[in-house]
């Protein structure tokens, strides 16, 4: 499968822009959480992981696409259109097939164990990540995410997130 | 890989001197961090009258707000550069930006977080792209007048 992944992985953008539609579940046989409510999720990963000094990068093994983060379409840019379909999609495909075997696992026991995946121990600083801690448990990303492992998306706290208010501070 | 990059900025224009007034919409912090070739920052950029006009602005305040909740503001000079030392001011990622150009009565809000260091110029590279939201600017309406004088050349406060 790993040797696989790079040139699945190039082939995305052209799978999206046919209309095809690939999850795990079709390829391999594995679990992956729904991508029906994904794009609650990734909304709320965006202001977060996916802006463009973040995963809103190529060289990125988790790559992130958004309305201002990076683009699918080389006609697009980072500051005007919202994020679409096609993005949503490259992003699902993206963080499932990080770590195709572990997400099966936590995804089959219901969400149970989750730093399991990096992806939770590097959004928790429970893992080394050049990011830093961007959640911590029980905080509204965490549970947006978590909630979506388990099927049962949490939409008010990715909602939360997403629309995340810029920190209020007295002038000096 | 950073001499590479550091060779992708070109040489300084013959008109301007290495300094403060030195290679306007770039990223900074490529060479300004504590491992680059030149005094470290913690945040810098430049600010642009509009998104696609080549007008520096000066005397524009950016409001810096950071993840403890500190604010810490700074000064664009006559070139639309500003910089912040890690003297002056050291964020706690992620760090918000505001501008404001009380000449002219403009604000403006970064819409997302800096998340990974203050460099402005890192995502804000030239022309709007599939990578970049385009440079830093203080307004996107056309009616918006240039402004006469480009501001004091110092990086204080007006």
């Amino acid at each position: 499968m790993t040797r696989t992944r790079p040139l699945f992985l190039a082939l995305v953008p052209a799978l999206v822009g046919l209309g095809c539609t690939v999850e795990n579940d079709g390829v391999a046989g594995l679990h992956t959480p729904a991508r029906a409510t994904f794009a609650q999720v990734a909304d709320a990963l965006q202001p977060s992981c996916g802006t463009l000094d973040c995963h809103g990068q190529r060289p990125r093994n988790l790559r992130l696409y958004g309305g201002r983060g990076m683009r699918l379409d080389p006609r697009g840019n980072s500051a005007d259109e919202p994020t679409t379909d096609a993005e949503y999609q490259a992003s699902f495909l993206s963080l499932t097939w990080l770590e195709p075997e572990a997400l099966d696992a936590v995804v089959a026991s219901g969400g149970q164990d989750p730093e399991r995946l990096s992806l939770v121990r590097k959004a928790r600083g429970s893992e080394r990540h050049k990011g830093g801690t961007q959640m911590q448990p029980g905080d509204a990303l965490d549970r947006c995410l978590l909630s979506w492992l388990t099927g049962a998306v949490d939409a008010d706290a990715c909602a939360r997130v997403a629309s995340a208010p810029r920190p209020y501070v007295d002038a000096p | 890989m950073l001499q590479e990059q550091l060779d992708a900025l070109g040489p300084e224009s013959a008109d301007v001197l290495p300094g403060p007034l030195h290679r306007p919409g770039q990223p900074c912090l490529r060479c300004h961090a504590p491992t680059g070739p030149a005094s470290p920052f913690t945040v810098a950029g430049t600010v642009f009258q509009k998104p696609e006009s080549d007008l520096r602005v000066g005397g524009v305040e950016v409001r810096l707000i950071d993840a403890a909740h500190r604010t810490h503001l700074a000064y664009t000079n006559c070139a639309g550069n500003f910089f912040v030392s890690p003297q002056e001011f050291e964020p706690v990622l992620p760090l918000w930006v505001s501008l404001n150009e009380p000449r002219q009565g403009l604000h403006s809000d970064m819409e997302s977080a800096m998340n990974k260091d203050g460099d402005c110029g890192a995502c804000h590279q030239g022309k709007k792209s599939p990578s970049s939201a385009g440079q830093v600017f203080l307004t996107e309406d056309p009616a918006v007048p240039d402004p006469a004088a480009s501001g004091p050349c110092g990086g204080s406060k007006p």
